[in-house]
């Protein structure tokens, strides 16, 4: 309980000063609030007009692709804040930047996660909710009791699912002892995948981003329960509640990962 | 019981020996040839309350290696290692807790907060109380001058203003025990002085135990009643500088000027320069004392001035350095 409270102290000075130090560099912080959300207006934009010329997308349309991208794009912020140090994390591995850590009395992943949090995330996160609101309410998503709490559990599951998977893929690093860019690449798997319906895709595909690289569990399996559409798997309700056990399962492992990898860890030579 | 304790302990690497030039690299992605480095090599000491030991070795001897197993960043590949009895590969939390570190070469604090800003979030780490901290700063402020520096982002901060700031923050929730890898690389005099001022003050204050490592002799000499020579990887000597001074260079140098050319020698002292009137005599302390020598001398031609030279740390150091490469 002590240890609870010392943990949640820390993280909330580490979140303050993360703030702070953020505001060191206005000028980057501006660049991104104004570079970032042009990209996803563009994404949107690229639907509304692809949806005008077929009408609609494997029986989606317009309003319905808005609110996949809204969930989607709302737990990529998230994510970006909380979890984007993991894709550069396989440089600090070489370097031996990860040697702080170490010294401190604290566990590490907690250190890692949230000592420091990238609020230039923020510049995601905003259009995220932008987006998300605007596609709540295009399909009148009804906030009664229980769908918000669906909601809830699927922008946190989402969010551990991205999250779980950059850790581990930064990991990776520990072993291979030279950075690999995966995340970067994995944050455009799960961001251009689910702009769409999964049942767009081919089965294969489908197949592989529902059981082997759980991509679209972020939002679209979610997403047709709550609009009501068919997919690959019928269920008749409980989505969310999956996106939320799969999340929490794939942080557990990466945690795993991350801790089996610090023991690989060889810090630098200077 | 010795507060620090270190048996056979052995640390390896493995590396991925590269080849030259692009066509290495492709190959290398296939087929890459490993490598094992023996940083550490079955080395063993212990350390006693409350000293202040000079750990030092030429470049790649090992000395980060040991300082970054000692402080529980590293695991050992074997042996064993105790701090206050407890292992920090085993224990590390609890380890670290009675630890200060400072790496020269690279700075602990966080680039982007202001210096107080990271005391602060280390206070709050090691859950330091109000009292102590505040004696603490006061103490660290009255020898390192930190307030002057307090509000400058660390990233802004020059080399010297840095490790005044680590060194700082390595003392801010009153550790046991300190390890300082290089704390004086590229200072200034001024800035070397107040480093070993504080060293030197904290360990009378506080009983502070402190292994320093460093290329700089006059850290030695001026702070270090134990030094232990590590080279590639083995631990050479491990004693107090004159102890090793007199195993491996107990030589001393008599300089004698004549009123005119002269060349007297001498069965226990070998003639090692003659030029115009001087003569440099070596002998060793233990076959003649330098008055013996030098009334031996005098009754053969006047002497004109004399001047006696103990071995130099330099050369004590490098010839330890040489015994084992
Ligand atoms: N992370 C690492 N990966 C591979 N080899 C390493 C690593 N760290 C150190 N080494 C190797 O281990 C040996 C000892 O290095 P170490 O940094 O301990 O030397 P040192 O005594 O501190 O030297 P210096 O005085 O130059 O700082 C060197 O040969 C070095 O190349
Ligand atoms: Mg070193």
């Amino acid at each position: 309980m002590k240890s609870l409270r010392h943990y949640l102290s820390v993280a909330l000075l580490s979140a303050r000063l993360s703030v702070q130090s953020c505001f060191e560099y206005p000028a980057a912080f501006i660049g991104w609030l104004i570079s970032n959300p042009i990209q996803f207006l563009v994404a949107f934009a690229t639907i509304r007009f692809v949806v005008m010329e077929f009408n609609d997308l494997a029986g989606w349309d317009y309003k319905q692709l808005a609110f996949l991208y809204g969930v989607s794009i709302l737990s990529h912020g998230l994510s970006v804040i909380f979890f984007s140090k993991t894709w550069w994390m396989g440089y600090q591995i070489i370097h031996g930047e990860l040697d702080r850590l170490r010294l401190r009395p604290m566990n590490t992943l907690f250190q890692f996660l949230l000592g420091e949090l990238n609020i230039f995330g923020i510049t995601d996160l905003i259009p995220g909710i932008i987006l998300f609101i605007y596609g709540c309410c295009a399909v009148d998503f009804r906030w009664t009791l229980y769908n918000t709490f669906c909601m809830i559990c699927t922008v946190i599951g989402a969010t551990f699912l991205r999250g779980g998977i950059y850790l581990i893929l930064g990991s990776l690093t520990f072993w291979s002892k030279s950075p690999m860019h995966i995340s970067g690449f994995m944050q455009e798997i799960f961001n251009r995948t689910n702009m769409y319906p999964l049942t767009m895709y081919p089965r294969v595909v489908q197949i592989i981003f529902t059981f082997v690289l759980p991509v679209s569990w972020v939002c679209f399996y979610p997403a047709t329960e709550f609009l009501g559409k068919d997919s690959m798997i019928t269920l008749p309700y409980g989505m969310p509640f999956i996106t939320l056990a799969i999340g929490i399962l794939l942080f557990a492992i990466s945690c795993r990962v991350f801790r089996a990898g610090f023991t690989q860890y060889e810090s630098a030579g200077s | 019981m010795p507060v620090i304790e270190v048996n056979h302990l052995v640390k390896q690497f493995k590396t991925v020996k590269k080849e030259k030039g692009l066509k290495g690299a492709v190959k290398g992605l296939f087929k890459a040839e490993k490598k094992i480095v023996t940083a550490v090599n079955d080395i063993s000491f212990s350390i006693e309350k409350g000293e202040i030991v000079g750990y030092i070795g030429p470049n790649g001897a090992g000395k980060s290696t040991t300082v970054k197993m000692m402080s529980g960043i590293l695991s050992p590949t074997s042996g064993e290692i105790l701090i206050n009895g407890i292992s920090p590969e085993k224990d590390r939390k609890s380890v670290v807790k009675q630890l200060g570190v400072v790496f020269g070469q690279r700075t602990q604090l966080y680039w982007d907060l202001r210096l107080g800003e990271s005391f602060e979030l280390l206070r709050r780490i090691y859950n330091v109380d109000d009292d102590t901290f505040n004696r603490n700063m006061k103490m660290m402020d009255d020898i390192l001058n930190i307030s002057s520096i307090i509000d400058t982002p660390v990233r802004q901060l020059s080399l010297g203003q840095r490790m005044r700031g680590d060194l700082a923050a390595a003392m801010l929730h009153s550790p046991d025990v300190l390890f300082l890898d290089e704390p004086t690389i590229g200072l200034d005099v001024d800035a070397k002085h107040a480093i070993r001022r504080f060293i030197k003050e904290i360990n009378a204050e506080r009983q502070t135990t402190v292994i320093l490592t460093t290329h700089d002799l006059g850290d030695i000499q001026e702070l270090c009643k134990r030094i232990i020579i590590i080279n590639n990887g083995v631990i050479v000597e491990d004693g107090s500088l004159d102890d090793i001074a007199e195993r491996i260079a107990p030589y001393r140098q008599l300089i004698v000027e004549f009123y005119s050319e002269h060349e007297i020698p001498h069965p226990k002292a070998e003639i090692i320069k003659s030029e115009g009137a001087q003569t440099v005599y070596r002998f060793r302390k233990d076959e003649i004392t330098a008055a013996e020598l030098m009334s031996d001398i005098g009754k053969q031609a006047k002497i004109k001035d004399i001047r006696l030279e103990e071995a130099n740390i330099d050369d004590i150091i490098r010839i330890a350095y040489n015994s084992n490469s």
